[in-house]
Order: C-alpha cells, then sequence, then structure tokens
C-alpha cells in the first residue's frame, strides 16, 4: 500500500531523507522513530505528496503521491501532530465538514456513531471544537479516518503531548484501524507506545532508515538501547544492530 | 466544494463574535456614509432646482429692458449634480457648480462645496463609493488574510487539502466568500441610497442604466480585491506577511499612486491657477474688440463696412441699430480669445487625465474610481461638458440680445429702447444634457481594461498557487 524505493529528497545541500526503503502493507503498522530533523515528517509528505522526491520512487496505492497528489491522498487519511480545527465548528459538524471533503455524506447519527467510537461522547460532539482538548481533537482526527474508511492511515506524531490515559486510548483505536485492514505509517518519539503497537520500527537517522526491527521480537529494554545506539553514534557507524537477527 | 469552503467561510464570520462586531460596525458606517451623501444630495438638487427657478423669475419678472442691459442683468447656468452623485460624489465637490452667464465674459464655475467646508471635508470623501473602493477592501483584507493564511499555519489547510479536496476549490471558496461579502455592501449600498432618496422626496432611481454599470464595475473590482488577498494570502507563508502585503498593497493603491499620479501629472503638464488664467484672458481680450468703445479700430471697420453696403453717410441712418452688431463683433471676438485659452487648458487638463488612465493600467483602485465616477456623472469630463453647454448657452443668449438689440426695432444710439418682457421670456433657460453612458465611458476604456486584466491576472495567480500548494511547492 505504501512503498518508499531508494527514496531521496534535498533541501538545497541537507539531504533530509537518504535513499530511503519502506514498505508498509495492508493490516501492517510501521512505527518510524528518530530524533527531530531525521527526516521522520519529510516522509510523511512526500506520502502525501506535499513534496516530490528527488530520487527512487514512491507509491501509494501504486499511484505516486507526486504526480497524482488527489488520487493518492484519496487513498490515504491524515492524522498531524496537532489535528487543527475549525475553532467555530461542533465536533459534529466538523466531522461532516471534513466527510464531505472527502465525498462522503453520513447522517448525524452515522456521525455520532464515528465520534463514539473514536471515544467522543453525544455531549462532546456538539460542543465547539475550540474548547477540546489536544486529546480530544486527536480523536475527532481518528473519527475523520474512520469516515474516509481509507485504505492508509499517515500519522505524525500524533501522541505527542496527549497524557498516557489518552495515548493508550489512541493507540488502542489504532490497533483497530490495523486490524481492520489499513496500512498504518506513525512516526514517534515515544519507543514504549511504538513497542506497544507491534508491527514494525524503524529507525531514521540523517535522513537514512537505519534500523528495521520486529516490535514482536524485541522487548523495551533492548529496542531503548538500539535507538539510543543510533542517536549517540555518528552517521558513518549507522549499521544496523542486528538486535533483531 | 467550493460551496462547502464558501460556506464554512460565512459560517466562521458569523460565529466569530469578534469579526460580527467588526462586521456589523462596518454595515453601520457603510450605510451611514451612504444615508448622508444620499440626504446631501438630494438636498443639493432641491437648492439647485429652487435656486434656478428663482434666477429665471428674476429674468423673466424684470419686465421691458434694454437687451444689452439685460446681457450684463446676466442670467445663471446651474450645474446638476451628476445622475449617481449621492452615489458617488467625485471631483464634483471640488469644482464650482455655478456659472454666471453675461455678454462680453466667460464666467468660471463659482461656489464649490469645498470652499464652504471644513478642513476633514476637503480631503475625506466619505460616500458610497469611498466606502466600496477603499474601506470594504480594507475590512476584505483583514479578514481575508485571517482565513487562508490562518488555516495554512494552523495546518487546516493541509487536513483539508488531504481529504482530497482540491486547492483550486478550496482557494475558489475563499475568494467567493470575501466577494459574497463585498457584493452585500454592494446591495446594502444601492438599497439604502434607493431608500433614502425616496423618504426624503428624491428619485428613486434616476439612472437605472449607470447605476447596473455601478454595480457591476464595483463587483467586478471586488472581485479583483477578494482575488488578490487569496493569492497574496497563497504565496506568502504567514498570516502576518500576506496582511503587511496586502496592506502595503492597499496603501499604495488608495493613496500614495494616486497622490503621485496627480503630483507628477501636474508637473509634466502644469495647469496655470485660476487668476493666472484670467490675466492671460484680459490681456489677449484687450488687445482685440471692445463693443463699447466707438473709436475700436475692428468695430470702427464693421461700421464702415456697413455703412457703404447700406449706402449712408451717418450710422444713424442704418436701418438698424449699429450697436447691437458692434457688441456681436466685441462677442466673437471674446469667443475666440476664449476657445483659444480654453482650448490650451482642456488640453492639459485632457493630458493630466491620459496619464491617471495610464497608470490606473496597474491600480484597480484608480480604475474603479475613475470609471465610478464616471458614471456617477462626477468626474472632469462631465464638469468640462457642463461647462462647454454653459458657455455654448451664454453665446446663443447674448447674440439673441445683440440681435434683437441690433433688430428688435431701434436706431444706433438709442440705449433707452426696450425689448418686451415676451421677447425675454421666450429665451429659453440653461439646461444641462449629461453626456450619454457611452459617451462617459469612452474615455474609460483604459479602466475597464485594467479591471479585466486585474481580474483575468488574479485568477491566474490562484490558479498557479493553487497547483504549487497541491504539490506542496508552496507551504501548506
Amino acid at each position: 500500500m505504501l512503498r518508499a524505493s531508494q527514496v531521496t529528497r534535498r533541501f538545497g545541500s541537507i539531504t533530509a531523507v537518504d535513499a530511503l526503503d519502506l514498505e508498509v502493507g495492508p493490516g501492517q503498522l510501521f512505527c518510524l522513530l528518530g530524533a527531530n530533523g531525521a527526516g521522520k515528517t519529510t516522509t510523511i509528505n512526500l506520502f502525501l505528496g506535499f513534496l516530490a522526491a528527488d530520487a527512487g520512487t514512491i507509491t501509494v496505492g501504486g499511484v505516486d503521491p507526486s504526480a497524482e497528489p488527489k488520487a493518492a491522498r484519496r487513498q490515504l487519511a491524515f492524522i498531524p501532530e496537532n489535528v487543527a480545527l475549525y475553532p467555530h465548528l461542533t465536533g459534529l459538524e466538523t466531522i461532516d465538514l471534513f466527510c464531505r471533503m472527502a465525498g462522503v455524506r453520513l447522517d448525524t447519527a452515522a456521525l455520532e456513531e464515528l465520534l463514539e467510537r473514536s471515544g467522543l461522547g453525544r455531549a462532546q460532539a456538539r460542543r465547539a471544537v475550540s474548547g477540546y482538548s489536544k486529546g480530544m481533537r486527536q480523536k475527532v482526527g481518528l473519527a475523520i479516518a474512520y469516515a474516509r474508511r481509507a485504505a492508509g492511515l499517515v500519522l505524525d506524531e500524533p501522541l505527542s503531548g496527549l497524557d498516557p490515559a489518552a495515548a493508550s486510548d489512541f493507540c488502542a483505536e489504532l490497533g483497530r484501524i490495523r486490524d481492520d485492514g489499513a496500512a498504518v505509517l506513525m512516526t514517534t518519539h515515544d519507543l514504549f507506545r511504538a513497542k506497544e503497537l507491534g508491527g514494525t520500527i524503524g529507525i531514521m537517522r540523517a535522513g537514512r532508515l537505519v534500523e528495521q526491527l520486529d516490535a514482536n521480537e524485541i522487548d523495551a529494554r533492548e529496542l531503548e538501547r538500539v535507538y539510543l545506539h543510533h542517536m549517540r553514534h555518528n552517521p558513518s557507524e549507522d549499521e544496523p544492530t542486528g538486535a533483531n537477527s | 466544494m467550493t460551496a462547502l469552503v464558501l460556506r464554512l467561510q460565512l459560517l466562521h464570520w458569523r460565529r466569530d463574535h469578534r469579526l460580527l462586531t467588526l462586521l456589523c460596525a462596518a454595515v453601520l458606517v457603510v450605510l451611514a456614509a451612504t444615508v448622508w451623501a444620499t440626504a446631501g444630495d438630494v438636498a443639493q438638487r432641491d437648492s439647485r432646482a429652487r435656486a434656478a427657478h428663482e434666477a429665471r423669475e428674476q429674468w423673466e419678472g424684470h419686465g421691458a429692458a434694454n437687451p444689452h442691459k439685460m446681457a450684463h442683468f446676466g442670467d445663471f447656468a446651474f450645474r446638476p449634480t451628476g445622475p449617481l452623485a449621492r452615489l458617488d460624489r467625485g471631483v464634483q465637490a471640488r469644482l464650482g457648480k455655478v456659472v454666471f452667464i453675461e455678454g462680453h465674459r466667460q464666467g468660471t464655475p463659482m461656489h464649490a462645496d469645498v470652499g464652504r467646508a471644513g478642513t476633514v471635508a476637503r480631503f475625506v470623501r466619505p460616500d458610497a463609493a469611498f466606502m466600496l473602493q477603499t474601506v470594504v477592501p480594507l475590512l476584505l483584507i483583514f479578514l481575508g488574510a485571517a482565513g487562508l493564511a490562518r488555516d495554512r499555519e494552523t495546518g487546516r489547510l493541509k487536513l483539508a487539502l488531504v481529504q482530497g479536496v482540491g486547492a483550486r476549490a478550496i482557494l475558489r471558496g475563499h475568494v467567493l466568500a470575501l466577494w459574497a461579502l463585498g457584493l452585500v455592501f454592494i446591495g446594502l449600498v444601492v438599497a439604502s441610497s434607493v431608500v433614502t432618496s425616496v423618504v426624503l422626496g428624491g428619485t428613486a432611481i434616476e439612472s437605472p442604466l449607470r447605476l447596473f454599470g455601478f454595480v457591476v464595475t464595483h463587483a467586478v473590482f471586488l472581485g479583483c480585491v477578494a482575488g488578490s488577498i487569496v493569492a497574496a494570502a497563497a504565496w506568502q507563508r504567514s498570516a502576518r506577511a500576506a496582511l503587511l502585503t496586502l496592506l502595503v498593497g492597499w496603501v499604495v493603491g488608495t493613496t500614495l499612486l494616486p497622490r503621485a499620479t496627480a503630483t507628477v501629472s501636474a508637473a509634466v503638464f502644469p495647469l496655470p491657477n485660476r487668476d493666472a488664467f484670467q490675466a492671460e484672458m484680459r490681456k489677449s481680450r484687450e488687445a482685440g474688440a471692445d463693443g463699447h468703445n466707438p473709436q475700436d479700430a475692428e468695430v470702427a471697420k464693421r461700421r464702415a463696412a456697413m455703412m457703404e453696403e447700406h449706402g449712408v453717410e451717418d450710422v444713424k441712418a442704418l436701418p438698424f441699430n449699429f450697436d447691437g452688431i458692434a457688441m456681436q463683433v466685441d462677442e466673437e471676438f471674446g469667443n475666440r480669445v476664449w476657445d483659444e485659452h480654453y482650448g490650451q487648458l482642456r488640453q492639459q487638463m485632457m493630458r493630466q487625465v491620459f496619464v491617471a488612465s495610464v497608470v490606473s493600467l496597474g491600480n484597480p483602485f484608480q480604475a474603479i474610481d475613475h470609471v465610478s465616477m464616471s458614471l456617477s456623472g462626477t468626474d472632469l469630463a462631465h464638469d468640462l461638458a457642463f461647462q462647454e453647454q454653459a458657455e455654448a448657452y451664454r453665446r446663443e443668449l447674448i447674440a439673441r440680445l445683440n440681435h434683437e438689440h441690433a433688430y428688435g426695432g431701434s436706431k444706433t444710439g438709442e440705449w433707452s429702447w426696450k425689448a418686451t418682457p415676451e421677447f425675454f421670456a421666450g429665451l429659453d433657460a440653461f439646461e444641462y444634457r449629461a453626456p450619454s453612458l457611452r459617451e462617459a465611458l469612452r474615455g474609460r476604456l483604459a479602466e475597464l481594461f485594467a479591471l479585466v486584466l486585474w481580474a483575468v491576472f488574479m485568477a491566474w495567480a490562484q490558479r498557479r498557487a493553487a497547483d504549487r500548494l497541491e504539490r506542496g511547492t508552496l507551504p501548506c
């Protein structure tokens, strides 16, 4: 569903993404870890078609997002770090708006059900989103993703700023979306949640995917050790640690 | 999808209390200015009609009189306010509105409104056109810059694009929302002006065609403004940069460029001041025929020719009153002098107007200002038309008075002879005929072209911005 092959993206003299190979199939979840500036958000923007690769190929459901951004985006749902909503709308109006934008028409009952499924009660759904906490806004983001029934879900550090309970609820929902068959690509700094979610964990450093791990085959302590190893060493020393092997 | 974005924007303005308050305040200001200007126009029309009636009564009530005495008694030509002066006062307030009609001398318009107004009124033109051309665009700038640019800064634009919405549809929705608001203001202006006029006893709509043109051109202009705002918001990287760019554009377009144009054109094509113009006229006039001076060479030459033609030795033996002929000789010379001096003056003024038209190709604020004044009948061209018609009337009136003086039954030197009251009553009063709409707009083709050009350019800039937003070459 989401595939990057030898993708490179430069900004002037800086190589933000360097020969990236990555694949997320239906029902799979891929967590990208890495320090700030490692190239995670650039990778997300490449999949969303907001950036074009300088080299290599990138596809979303077989579509090149830089050539056909709308066609690629129709197959994706996206949750950013901060789900910025229109403050004067209620939760219900917000989900209705984004559904309509995506070409989906749902009645009020169906919209309320979507919000409830993502953890927002009916009373909250009728309040203006200007009063929503970050966790509630992320839940609206999830509800939008549900409504889209997109084949792929791309999340850019959605857990930052969430309290542990909200993060746990959010990850539980992500797991359900993956189990429903969506390909999920998420960037995060939260090693614990990345491990908890299962699937594949990729570590990026200076634009390169320096490690790919199976979350089910590595414990949290080992994951932290591998992550810190890559963060503390020179790029020239970036070789897979073989932690999974 | 465009309709969805449009609805979203309108809902935002309605629900945001600060914006709603701002909008309500703007509506009140626009309504107040329109009602004020319309009431002023209705009052001015009434006072002009009264003054014209009184002047006519004085003329007709004078009774039997010597025609040349009546040429000095004089008449008045009152300039009517433009057909849409209640919406756009144009340059009318700065120009005189009454011309004294008399023999030997061409009058210049007197009693300009600004001469009696306070300092503020000399510079500010708080009428409907000022509101639509200056205040409403400023309001749209504040609303627009805080719309799309804020959506981008917060990430809402990106979220919308990810749903598969085309960036073109999003930008179009923002433009339409701003434009719709502008159209509401145009509607308010027209409706409040019509209602005010009817309530105060004026006509509802004096010239439907001109009003239609006013509405359409202002709609196009506000469409250009809305397009410029959204294009700037799309191209600039932040709401603050977009707002700053637009405010600079607004100040340059509404104030700096028009003033610079006026200064430059006045420097390149200078006009003499009123005193200098009249002094030059006097000087040229003194060099030619003087009907009151029997020794004047021109008059003496004509007298000799007529005496020879009629075979008489004494001017009193002529079968008509030569004094009337002498006055007409004087008049015709004066007309030639006026034509020469006024012609030069007019040419300079037209050159200045041309410079302003050329500059307006790059400034839609000037373009709409010029077009609006022409449609309203309050621009310089309409004022010159009034002056020229007043002068044509003067020539016709004085020629008929001189003819009556010469051929009405008196002999040369009979200054006590009087024409009948019926003769004076039979002379038509001055009636101004405003240039037709076609004539009015013929001189504004550059400005109309400029508005269309800006509309096309903005549409192109938006499409480019939309395509770049969609592909991420503009940050979203």
